[in-house]
């Protein structure tokens, strides 16, 4: 038998001031003798009489029976169900996206799927090995514990929901991998069913115990939220503001925009499974930051406000060494997030470019190199400088070259420069290597081995998304600007050095980060993060949910149908458990009963 | 008719075995030998048991005159005398007795009534009288078998109440009793003072006394537990006791010897002790129990 609310025990701790309310009572029982000629002054009473009081008291003993039996009846306990005997290994994934943070009658749908957990874990034999997975965007799973471990209960009442879109399908195929299928394993999944999972899995889940908690619910929430300054307008943003009415009601709402002091507001209404985009106009400065948000009480909060950043927090300190190039003073001199600084500048930077500077030494930070070379990255190769006329080819996946079409580039001449093995190329033509990125701990290059009067790089469309690329690879603290990353994604950071890498979360809370760190991942909450910048600045970045799956609470997942007779069993056995604490409520009441007449009575 | 006095319990098969007991008294046949005392009791026989020498005072009647005519001497004639045995009861009906199911009264009464049957269908002469804590009404000595349902009709109108002071009531007694005889003392004898003063004043009297202790099984095994308040039933005293099983053994310890003191004072006294538990039933009480002692054959 397991208990699924062991708090209820605590309705024990009534028993040690019922027994001193029974000590300290003057009540004693009394009874008619024939005569008292035999009972006076037997020896053996006086000492007895402490302890005789609460032995003998039946008033007491009744009363404190009811007291475990109610305590018992709280604490719900459960019979183990004879399918789970089998069970030896087994993974409990409980969703904790955020549609999972949804709440109804003033109770989350977490806190049911914990105690949902919980019910399982106990009903599983004591010696079997339980994994615990939660599942939002990370997908974090547990050390190994036995059911019968009170870490592994601790843990499971421990966990938290995240504020970011979940992946059943990722955190099912890592389950299914984790547990191998293995004759004794088993997989239970603790949801509210408000996700869609991929088909490939559907044949291959049958095995996996599905417990859903979820209902339908009432909610509205912002999908989209994003700005841009208007071309050639008088500093004039457009703020664009998707909502999604994701109930099955028509509801009203109002959509405020925050700017400042300044409010923007609208009021819309949406039929049921609406989605509705907006468009606010904003005239003169944004502010750092500035934020949606919707006037509707619905079931989740987190999908009803929305944040980001103008891009006009500190730039990024850009310091140019070795020759002058048009291109790149004209790129630095417009780009929103950088800005070059002199020569008489003091150190950190955020981005050194090193333009036809040849063995230059590198100490930690982030460097774009022009027609350069850097000791221990790269070096140039013992064939002559060539020109080249085939087309290049690039690497499309790289976040540097991702997105850009270089088709159209030439390149009339370009250095021999061969990389370090470890570099990727990101462009290259035939066999020669046009440009590279290298990354180490506390050092990012990218490098591109001709100069820009060698090509025709800097007259196409490509040249500015590929340095704004590189800038944002370079310098990825800056590159969250604007638009912010969602929530559970790796907010970027620019690479360690010497300067503490520190992240502030919305709730204020500080997180230091690895230097080895790429990014800072546990954005799991809506809001401002504020990264602290290797110049000591703090720079805005927002962490926005924007999910239509996760707006709609609405439980869209079905199992497939044998698993509704495989479920049968627990079912049957929550609803077994259910009359075990109901009878043992009615039993206390009796007992009571009995203990009133004992009373009456006087026995 | 009294609930507790319930005649039905005297059926035919039981009255049968009562009318084959005899009720004895070895005080009273050893010293009623018409002849020894110059009052003599007239029974309705005479059986011849020895001569002896003529001494003044005796009864001219009982000369034989064919010894004197032969041998010129004066010789007597003893007889035993087949005189009525008189026969009292004694029954406690203090409200110590009420206690029990059936109550230790209905149960002395019981006993009485069959005792009593036994006493009146032998002829015997049949008195009863309750007692408390002082002597209480009597019914008239009876000789005749008719009387016996007077008898009942006596017992069956007795209640319990009041205290208990046995030996007061035994002294009273034996000081206003006519005639010694046999006694039978039904009682709890669980009274404060103690019996024996009463009980020599009756020896000294010349009764022969059986004394039948009556009980309830809760008095010899008492169940209840824990701290009571306990409260005498006569007396309304109060103690606080705090029972367990050492508690309830030591109890049972001195219950024993109260009984056992009791017991050796009558064995001292020729007088006989009978403990009875009110969950044995009336025929084994009499037939097991009071029958094969001194003085119910």
């Amino acid at each position: 038998m397991t208990l699924l609310n062991p708090l209820g025990l605590l309705f024990l701790l009534a028993a040690p001031p019922l027994i001193v309310i029974h000590l300290l009572s003057r009540y004693r029982r009394r009874a008619r003798v024939p005569s008292l000629l035999l009972w006076r002054r037997l020896e053996s009473t006086p000492r007895r009489s402490f302890l005789l009081r609460l032995r003998y008291n039946h008033n007491l003993i009744l009363q404190l029976a009811a007291v475990v039996l109610a305590a018992l009846a709280a604490a719900q306990p459960r019979i183990a169900g004879a399918e789970l005997a089998g069970v030896k290994n087994a993974i409990v994934v409980i969703d904790t996206s955020a549609s999972m943070l949804a709440s109804s009658d003033d109770r989350r749908r977490l806190s049911r799927a914990k105690e949902e957990a919980l019910r399982i874990v106990r009903e599983l034999p004591d010696e079997a090995s339980v994994h615990l997975m939660e599942a939002s965007a990370r997908i974090d799973l547990s050390e190994a514990y036995r059911a019968g471990d009170s870490r592994l209960l601790d843990r499971i009442q421990s966990v938290e929901g995240s504020e970011s879109e979940g992946d059943m399908s990722a955190a099912l195929r890592r389950a299914l991998a984790a547990s191998g299928m293995q004759e004794g394993s088993r997989i239970y999944v603790v949801s509210d069913g408000a996700f869609e999972l991929e088909e490939s899995l559907t044949a291959v889940i049958r095995d996996v115990r599905f417990s859903l908690i979820g209902e339908e619910l009432e909610n509205v929430g912002i999908t989209a939220f994003a700005q841009r300054e208007v071309p050639h307008g008088p500093q004039l943003t457009e703020i664009l503001i998707e909502v999604l009415n994701a109930g099955a009601r028509r509801r009203e709402t109002a959509v405020v925009v925050d700017v400042g002091k300044a409010s923007l507001e609208r009021t819309v209404e949406l039929a049921a499974g609406e989605r509705r985009r907006m468009v606010f106009r904003h005239e003169g400065a944004l502010p750092a930051v500035f934020s949606v948000r919707l006037s509707a009480e619905d079931a989740l909060a987190a999908d009803n406000r929305a944040y980001a950043t103008s891009g006009s927090g500190e730039p990024l300190r850009v310091r140019f060494r070795g020759a002058r190039s048009f291109f790149l003073e004209s790129f630095f001199g417009v780009h929103p997030l950088a800005r070059l600084v002199g020569s008489s500048a003091t150190p950190p930077y955020d981005i050194v470019v090193l333009n036809g500077v040849q063995d230059a030494q590198l100490s930690s930070g982030a460097y774009l190199l022009i027609n350069s070379t850097a000791r221990g990255v790269s070096a140039v190769g013992p064939s002559e400088e060539a020109e080249i006329r085939m087309s290049p080819s690039w690497n499309r996946e790289h976040p540097v070259t991702a997105g850009v079409d270089l088709s159209g580039m030439q390149v009339y001449r370009a250095r021999p420069i061969e990389p370090i093995p470890s570099a990727e190329v990101l462009i290259r033509s035939g066999p020669t290597p046009l440009a590279f990125a290298f990354e180490a701990p506390e050092l990012r290059v990218v490098s591109l081995s001709f100069d820009l009067f060698d090509t025709n790089l800097g007259l196409l469309p490509a040249f500015p998304v590929l340095l704004d690329n590189a800038v944002r690879w370079l310098a990825p603290g800056a590159a969250a600007g604007s638009s912010g990353v969602r929530t559970g994604t790796a907010l970027p950071l620019p690479p360690g050095g010497d300067f503490p890498r520190t992240v502030v979360r919305p709730s204020g809370e500080e997180s230091r980060v690895a230097p080895e760190a790429d990014g800072y991942a546990e954005t799991d909450s809506v809001g401002i993060h504020r990264v602290r910048t290797p110049s000591g600045g703090e720079r805005p970045v927002a962490v926005n949910l924007l999910s239509g799956a996760e707006t709609d609470l609405s439980p869209r997942f079905t199992p497939p149908p044998e698993q509704e007779v495989e479920r049968e069993p627990t079912v049957a056995s929550a609803a077994g458990g259910a009359w075990i604490a109901v009878a043992l409520l009615l039993l206390a009441v009796a007992v009571l009963l009995v203990d009133l007449v004992v009373w009456r009575r006087g026995l | 008719m009294r609930q507790d006095f319930d005649t039905a319990v005297f059926d035919e098969t039981f009255m049968r075995k009562l009318e084959r007991l005899t009720l004895l008294s070895r005080r009273l046949r050893h010293s009623y030998l018409r002849g020894e005392h110059r009052s003599h009791r007239h029974g309705a026989g005479l059986d011849f048991a020895d001569y002896r020498s003529y001494q003044p005072g005796d009864d001219f009647r009982y000369i034989d005159w064919n010894i004197f005519s032969r041998l010129d001497r004066l010789f007597v004639k003893v007889f035993n005398a087949d005189d009525r045995l008189e026969v009292h009861f004694l029954l406690d009906t203090s409200a110590s007795m009420a206690f029990g199911t059936p109550s230790k009264l209905a149960y002395g009464k019981r006993l009485t009534g069959a005792l009593a049957y036994v006493a009146v269908h032998g002829l015997d002469r049949v008195g009863i009288r309750s007692f408390a804590d002082s002597l209480g009404p009597s019914v008239p000595s009876l000789d005749k078998r008719a009387d016996v349902f007077r008898l009942f009709s006596y017992l069956s109108g007795l209640e319990s109440r009041g205290g208990t002071d046995l030996s007061a009531s035994l002294t009273h007694y034996a000081q206003a009793a006519r005639r010694p005889g046999l006694t039978i003392v039904l009682s709890d004898f669980l009274s404060a003072p103690e019996p024996e003063p009463g009980l020599r004043a009756m020896l000294a009297r010349g009764f022969d006394l059986l004394l039948v202790q009556v009980l309830e099984p809760s008095e010899l095994r008492p169940p209840m537990r824990g701290t009571l308040r306990l409260i005498d039933a006569e007396t309304d005293d109060e103690e606080e006791v705090a029972v367990d099983g050492q508690v309830a053994r030591e109890y049972r310890e001195r219950l024993d010897a109260y009984s056992r003191r009791i017991s050796r004072f009558c064995l001292e006294h020729r007088m006989e002790f009978v403990r009875l538990s009110t969950d044995i039933s009336l025929e084994d009480a009499v037939l097991k129990h009071v029958q094969g002692g001194l003085f119910v054959r």
